[in-house]
């Protein structure tokens, strides 16, 4: 009978055992601190709503339409950073420490921020009379959905021609935890991905760069550069 | 669903590395590696066969080699197989032996019938008690024998390699094998002290005579008769001993075809044998040889190609080959996206963002790597930079890759039943 290294096999499955207990216990640590900066950045976000609800609602009280254009500029650069916000949630939940339930919660308050933003972004157009164009981008993070990458890819090219004349809201139509999704899937009668509604005109599948442009385009009072 | 697989995978592969190296460190510090230089007490008479195909360019420096061996001379036999060449490999072994009137030389020619089938007529006609071989391609340090014989001093040791390396590797693939057998001879030693040595290759593993042929010889059929050779030797619980001191070099392939042509017979041999001895796997009978050895060799053929498809279809092939048809419809901007995400990425990164799990394990693995680097190249007797900067890298790079390449070619032979030539 030859020799087992039964000692050998041992320490080395309690080494291996506790690095990789140590790997995950960082990983949690950062999780937490994404959890509590993502949720921090939510907060801010209701904050910067709040803020912008009432600014439009003062602007419509005291018919003084001056102040607009800072005011859509700074809805446009909210817009923005809760997309980027976004993204980030969205890797992190590739991660193995971040657990599902915190996902959920993040990616609810995120979807009905976006919602909140799109629906400012019609009270502004209608107070202020503001010449940009909002889509609400239906997308579905399932892996059928083939186009749904394209079509991130052309308004994100669209968005860099427009810039703050297009608003871009995004909504993952695979997340179900928020019942607001569905709502406004049936408003506008949305069953494939990607859809577009442009203002509120619904054009579903992928639609490409340059027939969204020329759609874009006829929504603009003054046609900006790239009409 | 082929997201969870590849994660699973990817863990489970990190982690039984992870373990492996872990295991093969705690052995390095248990046992020590270095086996004090013996004195050569008892000579012992040592036959060297020499198998040689078509050779006519290699022969006579391969037999000038055996010949400049320091051991006394009448202890010393060369036996030249000239396996069915078509060229001038016997007329030039000849005029070797004419020339070396005073030296022990045979030369036996026979039909061409492989590697296995030449060194058993050499072992039938040996007249030695140890037994090496020296391939055509490979050459030998001086001292050699006089540092390996002594360690035949137990009637257990059934063969004592020496360390092989490549021999003035030029081309960046040379050099990522040069780098590869010392880490794999490194590696070799510290498995040889727990019995767990896997494969004498063929040069200059010096052979006991009387445990070659209690083994019946080399399989003549086999893609890797020295694989084959050794699960004999060990079924028998004969112990292999390999050194570092004496040394052996050997011409490695210079292209990717080559390469892959003499990998795919080695991993090819190794499965074949392996299912042929399946009998030796987790068999406690057999000790860390049994239940540790050959199952990793085992598995990680297996892994290789698992991990090498996943992981090209999971962060390679999908990825880049959905980016590339996005792209299309955005006029292949890659400017415009390449400032965006700068600019983003400026803006918003937070160190948070950064995967510390991921990020620790990969600390974890180059770490433990660069020190089994440093011990193999330390042990070894060899600098880093001796063939350059890019050598390490490359090899840390570029060689897992390769093997799974030639894994997966293995794999799909099988499946596919191709049969390969020796």
């Amino acid at each position: 009978m030859r020799e087992i290294s039964y000692k050998n096999y041992l320490v080395a499955g309690i080494i291996t055992l506790l690095v990789f207990i140590t790997g995950l216990m960082l990983g949690l640590t950062t999780s937490d601190k994404r959890v509590s900066s993502s949720e921090q950045q939510i907060t801010q976000h209701r904050l910067e709503l709040d803020s912008l609800q009432l600014q439009y609602l003062y602007i419509d009280q005291q018919h003084d339409k001056s102040n607009c254009g800072a005011i859509s500029l700074a809805l446009d650069e909210n817009v923005k950073k809760l997309a980027i916000l976004g993204d980030k949630i969205e890797t992190y939940s590739e991660d193995i420490n971040f657990n599902e339930p915190e996902f959920n919660v993040l990616k609810r308050e995120y979807t009905l921020a976006q919602i909140r933003y799109w629906l400012v972004t019609k009270k502004a157009k209608q107070i202020c009379s503001t010449d940009a164009v909002s889509v609400l981008y239906f997308y579905s993070n399932e892996a059928d959905c083939f186009g749904c990458s394209t079509q991130s890819r052309i308004l994100t090219h669209l968005k860099g021609q427009f810039k703050d004349k297009l608003l871009v809201f995004s909504l993952d139509s695979s997340f179900l935890q928020e019942p607001l999704v569905p709502i406004l899937r049936q408003t506008y009668n949305i069953t494939q991905f990607p859809s577009i509604v442009i203002e509120d005109e619904a054009f579903s599948g992928l639609v490409e760069e340059d027939r969204l442009s020329s759609e874009l385009c006829k929504k603009y009072q003054v046609k900006p550069e790239g009409c | 669903m082929i997201l969870t697989i590849s994660t699973v995978l990817i863990w489970f592969s990190y982690l039984l590395s992870l373990y492996l190296l872990t295991f093969w460190l705690l052995t390095l510090l248990d046992k020590g590696i270095r086996d004090n230089p013996k004195e050569l007490k008892e000579i012992r008479s040592v036959t060297i066969a020499i198998p040689s195909y078509n050779e006519e360019k290699n022969i006579r420096s391969t037999i000038q080699s055996a010949l400049d061996l320091d051991y006394q001379h009448d202890q010393l036999e060369i036996i030249v197989i000239n396996d069915g060449s078509i060229d001038r490999t016997e007329a030039v072994a000849k005029e070797v032996i004419q020339e070396n009137p005073t030296r022990n030389i045979v030369l036996i020619s026979q039909p061409n019938r492989g590697k296995g089938s030449a060194l058993n007529v050499a072992l039938k006609q040996a007249k030695g008690e140890l037994f090496t071989c020296l391939d055509a391609d490979s050459f030998v340090e001086k001292s050699a024998l006089k540092q390996m014989v002594p360690h035949f001093d137990n009637d257990s040791i059934g063969v004592v390699l020496p360390l092989m390396k490549v021999k003035d590797p030029k081309g960046l693939l040379q050099k990522v094998q040069w780098c590869e057998y010392l880490l794999n001879l490194f590696y070799k030693s510290i498995m040889g002290k727990i019995d767990c040595v896997h494969v004498a290759p063929g040069p200059f593993s010096v052979f006991r005579k009387k445990a070659l042929v209690e083994v019946n010889g080399f399989a003549e059929k086999n893609l890797t008769e020295d694989f084959e050779v050794t699960l004999k030797l060990q079924e028998k619980n004969y112990r292999l001993i390999q050194l570092l001191g004496p040394q052996v070099y050997t011409i490695a392939p210079n292209t990717l075809k080559g390469f892959y042509k003499q990998r795919n017979r080695w991993y090819k041999g190794t499965m074949q044998n392996l299912f042929s001895y399946k009998r030796l796997i987790f068999n406690k009978k057999y000790g860390d040889f049994g239940m540790l050895q050959l199952p990793r060799i085992f598995i990680s053929g297996f892994l290789a190609v698992a991990l090498l498809i996943l992981i090209g279809y999971k962060f390679l092939l999908k990825p880049y080959s959905k980016w590339v048809y996005d792209m299309l419809f955005v006029r292949f901007d890659i400017i415009y996206f390449f400032k965006d995400w700068a600019a983003n990425f400026m803006k918003n990164f937070a160190l948070i963002d950064l995967n510390f799990t991921n990020l620790f394990f990969a600390f974890v693995s180059i770490s433990i790597s660069l020190l089994i680097i440093k011990l193999s190249f330390y042990y070894t007797r060899e600098k880093y930079q001796k063939y350059g900067i890019v050598t390490i890298p490359a090899y840390m790079l570029l060689y897992g890759i390769m093997a799974s390449f030639v894994w997966l070619g293995v794999f799909l032979e099988m499946v596919f039943k191709r049969n390969q030539k020796w």
